[in-house]
């Protein structure tokens, strides 16, 4: 009987165990038709399993994921490049991705934007879902969960999804079943394509006056930690702020003398690619959402001139002669083209 | 620290490990401990006033008992009218002690319940402490038990600090007699496979019915209690109806929990619910919904007021002025209306409480005045009797009387009541609207009426298990013998619990209604 017992008990441990992870599966949202950009932190191991290391690795968030175009950089410097970025991603997320990611490859130069410096707490549970769930287990993800959580959110839930997602039982589709074990990429190399075409509203509208025009410190501390990791792992840390024009979204020269004043420091490169002319973004064109992103045109003028500065500046060596290497790129590159072109006759 | 949180099933299982592993005499020490570590994580500012209560307590009823057995020693040298003067003497002072020890407890129950919340600003701010209104009647109970000499008092302080703090029932009882539980909770046990499966799956049970049905009705009772125009008529009946269903997950629901996380240290609490909605009158129904707190008002309020010297006289003053009907009904009836009085200001010093205990009261008395006419009823027409048509309508007409009297709680406010079930006989454009999908513009979905539905039926099943096997045992004292069918039984609880419970961001699973009391 005793024997009995123990065997049920444990048979009752293991098929909770298996019910617990099939339901977090099945419950956990997919991203794929709707929120495409819940994707991307996850994609990265794609290249992380198949050994893909990167010459430059950006890290930040949708001002980064939506400006430089690893296939373009490829294509036109012969870098190899990821983007690890997500909505909103915080600069504490940025600092523990790019913890995990160091543990995986050691890049030349590491291209960090700074627009989540101005976010001194966590913003908004469903941005920490769509940086965090995507992670791996690690000592970076227990980390990031830890200093991300807003009002209401509970470690547990990150240890076990279901806890926060079992709501949706009411709204699971068809795609939550297909895609419970596998995804397909929604990126490129961490880069979301976007081919829509929302001017700028024609007047450029300054935001309102700033209370507080300092950075928020924990802000600093973090920024401290990515480039000492940096210095550790014998990374150029580079940092850049992301061409923008909406007063919504706005990058206030307070904040961005902090930043200068910073990287002089300590010796950092900082760009603000805001205005400049070199790049040539017409608001009119090269934006999908009134300014506050780029659009696949904009983010292709910006990459063309930061992929110019990093093969100039930082001697980023020109890959596209290697040929296993080469053989990976223009694979991925006819994808980014196949699919602009594909997009490009649906708009 | 709430039942439904992974930091109690931490704690739980820290507890169980660490009981089952110290010898049985001294197991009442981990639970003293771990009650008074649950009581700190609750209501930390007031583990002091628990404490003063159960030291207040100790004393009291020491000094109580010393009187009695100084009584007795002094009694055998007296004899006659001297005896008497003795007793008497000795009587009243055990009484003006009962009456102090009394006063320090429900004074500082009233205090909190009564005294603060109508402060002005400033007192406001004051917590009410976890567990004060179920603690101080499990002490009052055991103050007049030992002034009765039905029991001994307590020797050992700290075994009488773990009856007053024992923490599964410190959240919303059951209302505890310390002579009863201490038959059980001192006696010590080996770990025993059928208590902690049978209390595993007791608990499991509770879990689903308070996250699957309470919480998930949660936010239209919410919404329709704000009452209101748009919400009257149909919406009202509706309510009455949900909130039924709400209230017995949320309440039975934590009661199991209560008695299954006990059942797991293998300490027995009592039953606090009976299968209440297939009740055919008020009186029955209140013989099976909060059972401990009915029999604790019913041996500690009723009974002593019915037979207390001045409504006797009260009595017999009637009888010679009024005749002998109404002075027979007077002292029960008075009685009656005390104690649901005291009843509904138990649950809180708001004219909705004190509204809600006296319609109760009335109703039952008005129930025990029509029995005569159902009595003739029945023997016109014995085929009535016992008929399952007519048991059907007797018990939804209680369930619907019940409810009804419910939306006291539910409206928080008497006039608001009263308004709103009177809009069920003249709103009938809320029945076009209701029926035109507004219940389904309440905060809660077609699918989650359909789980909330299934759930029901499911509790009505095992209810209806439990019923047939009167004499046999519980659903799930029956699946103890069967190892494999009791672990699918607690998995799929749990999956379901876990998969289609309201909780988390936008719910707070962690609070139950009678806890607020």
């Amino acid at each position: 009987m005793i024997k009995k017992r123990v065997i049920s008990v444990l048979s009752c441990a293991l098929a909770l165990v298996a019910a617990v992870y099939l339901l977090t599966l099945l419950t956990m949202p997919k991203y794929i038709s709707s929120s495409r950009e819940g994707n991307l932190i996850s994609e990265y191991y794609g290249e992380v399993d198949k050994d893909i290391a990167h010459q430059v690795l950006f890290v930040g968030d949708c001002e980064v994921y939506e400006s430089f175009v690893p296939a373009n950089l490829w294509e036109e410097q012969g870098i190899t490049s990821y983007v690890r970025g997500s909505p909103q991603q915080l600069i504490w997320q940025s600092y523990y991705l790019l913890r995990e990611m160091l543990e995986y490859e050691t890049p030349d130069v590491v291209v960090l934007g700074v627009f989540s410096m101005k976010y001194g707490e966590g913003q908004s549970e469903v941005y920490n879902r769509m940086t965090i769930d995507g992670m791996r287990w690690s000592d970076e993800k227990w980390g990031a969960v830890r200093s991300s959580l807003t009002e209401g959110e509970s470690t547990l839930s990150y240890a076990i999804p279901l806890l926060r997602f079992h709501s949706r039982w009411q709204e699971l589709t068809l795609e939550d079943v297909r895609y419970m074990w596998r995804r397909e990429s929604v990126s490129h190399n961490g880069y979301l394509m976007q081919m829509g075409v929302l001017p700028r509203p024609s007047e450029r509208v300054e935001g309102s006056q700033l209370i507080d025009t300092s950075l928020p410190d924990i802000c600093f501390e973090y920024l401290d930690k990515i480039r000492e990791l940096c210095a550790e792992s014998g990374v150029t840390l580079v940092l850049v702020k992301a061409p923008t024009n909406n007063w919504r979204y706005w990058w206030y020269d307070e904040w961005d003398e902090q930043i200068s004043e910073y990287c002089e420091s300590y010796g950092l490169d900082y760009y603000n690619l805001i205005d400049n002319c070199e790049i040539g973004i017409d608001w009119e064109r090269d934006t999908y959402d009134g300014g506050v992103h780029l659009n696949v045109w904009g983010a292709e003028k910006t990459t063309s001139y930061l992929g110019r500065l990093l093969a100039e500046k930082y001697c980023l060596a020109d890959l596209r002669g290697d040929a296993q290497t080469s053989r990976i790129w223009q694979e991925k590159l006819e994808k980014y083209k196949e699919e602009k072109e594909r997009a490009g006759q649906n708009e | 620290m709430s039942f439904i949180s992974i930091e109690f099933v931490a704690f739980f299982c820290l507890i169980l490990v660490a009981y089952y592993f110290t010898p049985p005499r001294r197991q009442w020490i981990v639970l003293l401990t771990a009650s008074y570590a649950f009581y700190l994580s609750a209501s930390p500012r007031y583990l002091i006033i628990l404490m003063i209560n159960t030291l207040s307590a100790f004393v009291f009823a020491k000094i109580i008992q010393r009187e009695r057995e100084a009584e007795k020693d002094r009694l055998t040298s007296f004899e006659g009218d001297e005896r008497k003067r003795v007793k008497a003497k000795s009587l009243k002072k055990r009484q003006r002690t009962l009456a102090l020890s009394l006063s320090v407890s429900l004074g500082t129950l009233a205090t909190f319940k009564f005294i603060f919340p109508i402060l002005p600003y400033g007192a406001t701010g004051i917590l009410f402490p976890v567990g004060i209104s179920f603690y101080t009647l499990g002490i009052v109970g055991y103050l007049v038990d030992v002034y009765r000499g039905r029991r001994e008092a307590e020797k050992n302080i700290f075994k009488l600090a773990l009856l007053t703090s024992y923490f599964p029932h410190v959240i919303q009882g059951p209302v505890l007699r310390y002579s009863e539980l201490s038959k059980s909770i001192f006696s010590g046990r080996r770990a025993e496979w059928d208590n902690i499966v049978s209390g595993l799956l007791r608990t499991l049970w509770g879990v689903f019915k308070k996250l699957v049905i309470a919480e998930t009705l949660s936010p239209a009772i919410t919404e329709l209690s704000k009452g209101g125009e748009g919400r009257g008529g149909a919406y009202v009946l509706f309510l009455l109806i949900s909130y039924a269903a709400q209230i017995y997950g949320d309440f039975t629901g934590g009661i199991d929990v209560a008695l299954g996380v006990s059942e797991m240290l293998g300490v027995a609490l009592p039953e606090n619910f009976d299968r209440p909605f297939s009740s055919t009158s008020l009186g029955e129904y209140w013989n099976r919904w909060h059972i401990t707190l009915g029999k604790w008002f019913t041996d500690y309020v009723f009974y002593p007021l019915s037979l207390c010297r001045s409504i006797q006289g009260l009595t017999r003053l009637c009888r010679k002025h009024l005749g002998a009907s109404i002075g027979k009904r007077l002292p029960v009836y008075t009685a009656t209306l005390v104690t649901w009085f005291l009843t509904g200001l138990w649950h809180g010093a708001r004219p909705h409480f004190i509204a809600w205990g006296l319609v109760n009261g009335a109703m039952m008395l008005i129930s025990q005045e029509l029995r005569p006419l159902y009595k003739r009823l029945y023997s016109k027409y014995p085929r009535f009797d016992g008929s399952l048509a007519w048991t059907f309508v007797r018990r939804v007409r209680t369930f619907l009387l019940i409810g009804a009297v419910r939306l006291f709680d539910v409206y928080g406010s008497v006039g608001l009541t009263f308004t709103m079930l009177a809009s069920l006989f003249y709103d009938f454009e809320s029945y076009q609207s209701f029926l035109g999908g507004g219940a389904f513009e309440l905060g809660v979905s077609i699918y989650e009426y359909l789980l909330v539905g299934v759930a029901i039926a499911a509790v009505c099943l095992v209810s209806h298990l439990n019923s047939r096997s009167e004499k046999k045992a519980p659903l799930r004292k029956r699946l103890v013998s069967r190892p494999t069918a009791a672990c699918i039984c607690a998995l799929l609880l749990l999956s379901v619990s876990l998969l289609f419970g309201a909780y988390g961001i936008g719910y707070d699973a962690s609070d139950f209604i009678y806890g607020q009391f």
